[in-house]
C-alpha cells in the first residue's frame, strides 16, 4: 500500500523574494528537463554529462512522492516565470540530500540558491524525520561550493576520484558538505 | 589586513576598498556573491602563483580567512 504524503513537508513555501511551489511528477519532469539543456548543469547535478533523451530522463529522474522526494519550483514574487528547481530527497535514516539548479542565467549571482534553500531548510528541519542535510558537489562547481559555504555547511571531506563522468570517462573529485539540524537551529 | 588583500577583495567583489570590513564575511561584504567568489579564487591563485587546494577554497568564508591565506603565503 502506498504511504500517505507528508502534509507538512508538502506545503508551499516562500522566502522574501520567491515562492517555492511543490511540484508533482509532471511539473518536476518539465522543470528538471531544462537541466538537460546544459551539459555542465547535467554534470554538476547528476555527475554524468551524457545527453539524455526525454525518455531517458523520464526513467532516470527521482519521482516526487510527497513523502521522501520533493521538488520545488522557484518563482520570483515579482514575475510569473520559474527560474529554477530545488530537489530534496529524504532517506529513512534522517538524512536529506539536496540539489538545485537556477536555469535562468540572469538570476545567477543574485543569491537565489541561498535564499530558496534557506527557506526550504528552515521548513524541512522542523520535521522530526530529518536530522542532517547533505550535498555532494563536483570539485569544479565553484558556485555550488560558495553556496554551501555561505549557508554554513561544513565540508566534511573530499572523495578523490569520487565519481566518473560516463560521457567523458573522466574521474573527478567530489566534496561532501553537511549540516546538522542542531547547527542550523543554532544559527 | 594588508592593502594587497583589501585590493584583491575589492577588485573581485566590484566594490570600493573602504567597503571591505576587517571582520566581514560572505553575508556582510557587499558584492560577495557566487560569481564574484569565482573571481576571488582566480585572483588569489594569480596572486599566490599557484592553484588553491580545495580545502583552502572551502575556507574562504570571511575577510580574515582570506587575509590570513595571503599573509601566510608571504611569510613562507
Amino acid at each position: 500500500m502506498r504511504k500517505k504524503p507528508d502534509q507538512f513537508l508538502s506545503q508551499p513555501l516562500a522566502s522574501e523574494r520567491f515562492e517555492l511551489i511543490p511540484l508533482d511528477f509532471k511539473g518536476a519532469y518539465n522543470a528538471t528537463w531544462l537541466w538537460t539543456a546544459n551539459q555542465q548543469d547535467l554534470l554538476y547535478t547528476t555527475f554524468n554529462s551524457s545527453p539524455r533523451t526525454k525518455w531517458q530522463w523520464f526513467r532516470e529522474m527521482d519521482r516526487p512522492d510527497g513523502r521522501t522526494t520533493f521538488y520545488h519550483a522557484i518563482r520570483p514574487k515579482s514575475g510569473k516565470g520559474v527560474i529554477g528547481t530545488h530537489r530534496i530527497v529524504l532517506n529513512s535514516k534522517g538524512t536529506a540530500k539536496l540539489a538545485c539548479v537556477v536555469h535562468a542565467r540572469k538570476w545567477w549571482g543574485k543569491d537565489v540558491f541561498f535564499e530558496a534553500r534557506s527557506a526550504i531548510m528552515d521548513h524541512f528541519f522542523q520535521s522530526d524525520r530529518i536530522e542532517r542535510m547533505q550535498g555532494n558537489v563536483h570539485v569544479e562547481n565553484q558556485a555550488s561550493i560558495y553556496n554551501y559555504m555561505k549557508l554554513g555547511f561544513r565540508c566534511v571531506g573530499e572523495f578523490r576520484k569520487g565519481s566518473r563522468d560516463k560521457h567523458t570517462g573522466n574521474y573527478f573529485n567530489v566534496l561532501a558538505f553537511e549540516m546538522l539540524k542542531v547547527d542550523w537551529m543554532a544559527k | 589586513m594588508t592593502v594587497r588583500a583589501r585590493d584583491i577583495m575589492a577588485d573581485a567583489f566590484g566594490v570600493d576598498a573602504a567597503q571591505i570590513s576587517e571582520t566581514g564575511d560572505m553575508a556582510s561584504v557587499p558584492g560577495w556573491d557566487s560569481l564574484s567568489h569565482m573571481k576571488l579564487v582566480a585572483a588569489l591563485e594569480e596572486a599566490l602563483g599557484r592553484p588553491l587546494e580545495i580545502m583552502e577554497i572551502v575556507g574562504l568564508v570571511s575577510v580574515p580567512a582570506i587575509s590570513q591565506l595571503l599573509e601566510q603565503e608571504c611569510q613562507t
